[in-house]
């Protein structure tokens, strides 16, 4: 498959009377996105803010972020199966409003985490305090069950971020990245000197609130499958995930998957990178067993002489990730884990809850314990009940003042296990 | 036959966390895998709770933890071999 991706600069954001982009803004209109988002009946209030790098903003609690994206030419459109039509997507082109994001707020359980701050110094742990916001704040009708609110809140963020893309159209892209992965024996023969390299893409699926979409099949129906690497540009995988939002993968991260592109980067100059095999993180331990030796029967068939692997969640998916590792490396492939850690504050607690001797070779994406002070913000999207409903406890101490610590395992993606973020470990 | 640490919510942050367990390991892991997974288990639980204990909840933050703990566990629990005679 191929696929170019034009790439739509957005530098600012303002609300207007219709939606459009130009010279790099892009102009909502307010009216149309609630009007949308509240003809789901489950809805009773979708509120729209603005939110810019570097305002003394911070939004809470977040259901998920997503990159406004347009299929302009090629099968399919993008979400396919949840959104769009189920039809195949990863080929063509497609058009992303790069440095705009949609982001739904709403909460969905009491307890719900998830903290953006625009500005100051827990800002840097998240890349959307780098990126202008269109928060879309939902309010469920009364007593409507979870299950339904988490559905419609997905559906009021991918029906907003299709609805802004469209924006994106007809534009003429400042920039077209081209990405190509060829069928198997193609691929390989493409680049037949180069190490053959591929990518094992965990998707959490434990249940309510922890779930994930391929083509909108439920990850903890499916069994591990191969993907092509630009199917996932399109939208072909969605997060329906909403707590723990330090390692939370929201839509944002899948479109924008970093191990992918980074991976593309290196396709053809050290490596031939074959493709994804997609694999998910059931409870069900006799799921675990089953699909581990499947990703490793893939891994081997498709010829890989490595692969790195990388997963979404704490506690049960270190479980899948250890047995993925084990019998990967078992069946001859080298393996390369990527992932967060929660050694305890004092890092000196087991990082994983797991561990097997052929995990070996790990790269760290930093540790979620660690305190970390929130000063008070001039506005807040969303609201701030779950930090009151918190004190003296889980996340940290409120000030008067509206400023509180906390651990950093409340930003969204400050930890995220596929490396988006700048955060490691180092051994002295 | 499920994973004592399912769910992204600490062990210092949900009162509840159901465990399925049953006489046979349906997958033929041997006895040795399920003690070290429960003892692993227990120590993250003790690593997190010396962190901070766990909160005192309002009824609705509870209800909304039974209903994740429920939802993990049907994940199990429909899984036709559990189910088999």
């Amino acid at each position: 498959m191929k696929l170019e991706l034009g790439k739509i600069y957005i530098r600012d954001v303002r609300f207007a009377d219709k939606t459009y982009v130009e010279e790099g803004t892009l102009y909502v209109c307010k009216e149309e996105i609630e009007k949308l988002v509240l003809e789901d009946e489950r809805l009773t209030e979708a509120r729209v803010e603005l939110a810019r790098p570097g305002e003394s903003v911070r939004i809470s609690p977040v259901k998920d972020v997503i990159e406004p994206r347009v299929k302009v030419e090629g099968n399919g459109s993008v979400f396919p199966g949840v959104i769009g039509k189920v039809g195949q997507v990863g080929e063509g082109r497609t058009h992303a409003l790069v440095g705009a994001a949609v982001i739904t707020c709403g909460k969905i359980v009491g307890f719900q985490e998830g903290v953006i701050d625009m500005s100051g110094p827990a800002a840097k742990y998240t890349p959307f305090s780098q990126t202008n916001n269109v928060c879309v704040v939902i309010e469920p009708k009364n007593g409507l069950e979870t299950h339904d609110y988490e559905a419609a809140g997905r559906m009021a963020g991918l029906k907003t971020a299709v609805y802004l893309a469209e924006a994106a159209r007809n534009l003429a892209p400042d920039e077209i990245v081209t990405y190509e992965t060829k069928p198997l024996l193609e691929q390989i023969a493409e680049y037949p000197e180069l190490p053959k390299i591929g990518y094992v893409h965990m998707l959490q699926s434990q249940g309510l609130l922890h779930d994930t979409y391929y083509y909108g099949v439920d990850a903890k129906k499916f069994i591990p499958t191969i993907m092509y690497p630009t199917e996932i540009m399109d939208g072909a995988v969605v997060s329906g995930n909403c707590v723990a939002p330090c390692d939370k993968v929201t839509t944002y991260h899948h479109l924008n998957n970093p191990v992918i592109e980074d991976l593309y980067k290196h396709h053809g100059k050290d490596l031939n990178f074959i493709g994804v095999i997609l694999t998910n993180e059931n409870v069900f331990l006799a799921d675990k067993e089953r699909h581990s030796d499947m990703v490793a029967k893939l891994a081997k068939y498709l010829g890989l002489d490595g692969l790195l692997i990388t997963e979404e969640g704490y506690g049960n998916p270190d479980t899948d990730l250890m047995m993925n590792c084990k019998k990967v490396t078992q069946a001859g492939v080298k393996v390369v884990i990527i992932t967060d850690e929660f050694p305890g504050r004092d890092g000196k607690s087991y990082s994983l809850a797991d561990a097997v001797p052929e995990a070996d070779t790990m790269v760290s994406c930093g540790q979620g314990n660690i305190i970390i002070h929130f000063p008070p913000m001039d506005r807040l999207i969303g609201t701030m009940d779950y930090v009151e409903s918190q004190i003296g406890g889980y996340a940290g101490c409120m000030n008067e003042d509206g400023s509180f610590d906390a651990e950093l395992q409340i930003v969204i993606a400050s930890t995220i296990a596929n490396g988006f973020n700048k955060l490691a470990a180092r051994t002295y | 036959m499920s994973h004592p640490l399912a769910g992204s919510m600490k062990p210092n942050q949900t009162p509840f966390k159901s465990i399925v367990l049953g006489t046979e390991s349906l997958e033929g892991a041997n006895e040795f895998r399920d003690l070290e997974l429960i003892e692993e288990s227990i120590e993250a639980y003790y690593k997190f709770m010396k962190n901070r204990p766990l909160p005192r909840w309002s009824e609705k933050s509870t209800e909304d933890f039974r209903i994740i703990d429920l939802s993990l566990m049907e994940s199990v629990m429909s899984n036709p071999i559990m189910n088999r005679r």
